[in-house]
């Protein structure tokens, strides 16, 4: 039997390869099996996830297996090809993403929408790939996301500066951060993100820019502060 | 961190939804053909009523998959031949009232169930697992298809229809056993 330790797992991996090179695991006998009894997924001697060093030939091949499986109908290739998938996918996302929770949700995410468009998968197509393009696709999702809430950010900066304040200075923050915002909604796409990252980097969360960024934020500044005596007729 | 019961409990429902959005799709194939019928056959309540009939078989069929999904195709193709006969044999302004029609189309309507028995059946044979199965709903997937332009024959046309599927398939079903027996 194969302990589901490093060593253990290594030597599964290496068996199943073994057979895959003999004339594949439906084919061989694996870890004292009969020849001919298929290897499952699920086999307890064949811990998941099927990983060394990333995706590597197995986890292709027996991707690629489950998902033949999948698009023919098989739901019991889900619970198989959930758990081979969870960890590449995971990486990928922690890989692209900062958070951990939005690596978190952008997996699972990606994974939902895997399942819901696997039984249209061609069957000559790369599982791994195709797999990766929607969680590289979700991470993007995520990272707009965050980008539209990053514009809300001053908001939650005023509601901490008035922890702690009078009621008259909360009302004065809120209708400060109000009237900003309004001045800021008038600049053009470009101009609040070049504002939102200077103010960012100020924070220490972004590094600083370069002599063009500078140049930017400088023409962001002088239309935000024509906006705001427009609207409101004091710097 | 492991996937937990209740993330693959989400991914089975995307997958059941997604699949069943797919298999909807066969819709693509099988309105054309209800509506051709509809159109041109006369019996716009029967054509109707029988292309949502078809719709819904091949649907279950590809939600179901495995060897219920893997007939529809050839069915559909059998039976589009057995549409096309009957309506080509319409088309050409052969005589189609006071019942000439039912009379005249009869054997085009055989005509084409034999050629989708003989398809079906001869693509039956030649699969390894689940031959019954895939004849039988094989069959019944091109007779409602075929009966999409057979309609245009009424009963008579339809029961010429799957006269010819029977006497089709019969033969190569019956050759296949034999075979099979041989071995």
């Amino acid at each position: 039997m194969v302990a589901r330790s490093m060593g253990g797992h290594d030597e599964a991996l290496d068996e199943v390869d073994a057979a895959r090179d003999v004339g594949g695991a439906a084919g061989a006998g694996v870890g004292g099996r009969p020849a001919g009894e298929s290897l499952e997924l699920s086999d307890p001697r064949l811990p998941l996830p099927l990983t060394r060093t990333g995706p590597g030939r197995l986890d292709r091949a027996a991707l690629q297996a489950l998902f033949t499986r999948l698009a023919d109908g098989d739901r019991a290739a889900i619970q198989p090809a959930y758990a081979l998938l969870w960890p590449m996918v995971r990486r990928f996302t922690g890989r692209a993403l900062e958070r951990a929770e939005d690596a978190e949700d952008a997996a699972q995410e990606a994974l939902l929408k895997v399942f819901a468009r696997v039984s249209q998968i061609d069957g000559s197509r790369e599982a791994i790939a195709w797999v990766l393009a929607i969680a590289a696709w979700e991470c993007r999702t995520v990272r707009r996301r965050a980008a539209r809430r990053g514009e809300l950010d001053g908001e939650r900066l005023d509601a901490r500066a008035a922890e702690g304040a009078t009621p008259e200075q909360e009302l004065v923050a809120k209708q400060l951060a109000e009237a900003a915002r309004e001045a800021l909604s008038e600049l053009r796409p470009e101009e609040r993100r070049v504002i939102l990252e200077a103010f960012a980097a100020e924070r220490g969360r972004r590094p600083d820019g370069g002599v063009a960024f500078r140049k930017r934020l400088q023409r962001a500044l002088e239309r935000l502060r024509g906006a705001w005596r427009a609207r409101h007729g004091a710097e | 961190m492991a996937p937990s019961e209740m993330t693959i409990d989400r991914a089975r429902r995307a997958f059941e939804r997604g699949r069943m959005r797919w298999a909807l799709g066969v819709g693509a194939y099988v309105v054309p053909m209800a509506v051709v019928s509809v159109v041109a056959c006369g019996r716009p309540w029967v054509s109707a009523a029988n292309g949502l009939l078809l719709w819904a078989l091949c649907a279950l069929g590809r939600w179901r998959g495995g060897r219920f999904a893997a007939p529809i195709g050839w069915g559909l193709a059998a039976g589009a031949a057995a549409l096309a006969l009957p309506l080509l044999f319409h088309a050409h302004g052969l005589p189609c009232a006071d019942g000439a029609c039912c009379r005249g189309s009869i054997p085009y309507c055989w005509g084409g169930g034999a050629l989708a028995g003989l398809v079906v059946a001869l693509r039956a044979i030649s699969i390894r697992e689940g031959r019954a199965s895939f004849l039988v709903y094989g069959c019944t997937v091109a007779a409602l298809a075929g009966s999409l332009g057979c309609v245009v024959g009424g009963l008579m046309g339809l029961g010429g229809l799957a006269a010819g599927l029977l006497l089709g398939s019969a033969p190569v079903v019956a050759w296949g056993a034999l075979r099979t027996a041989a071995r």
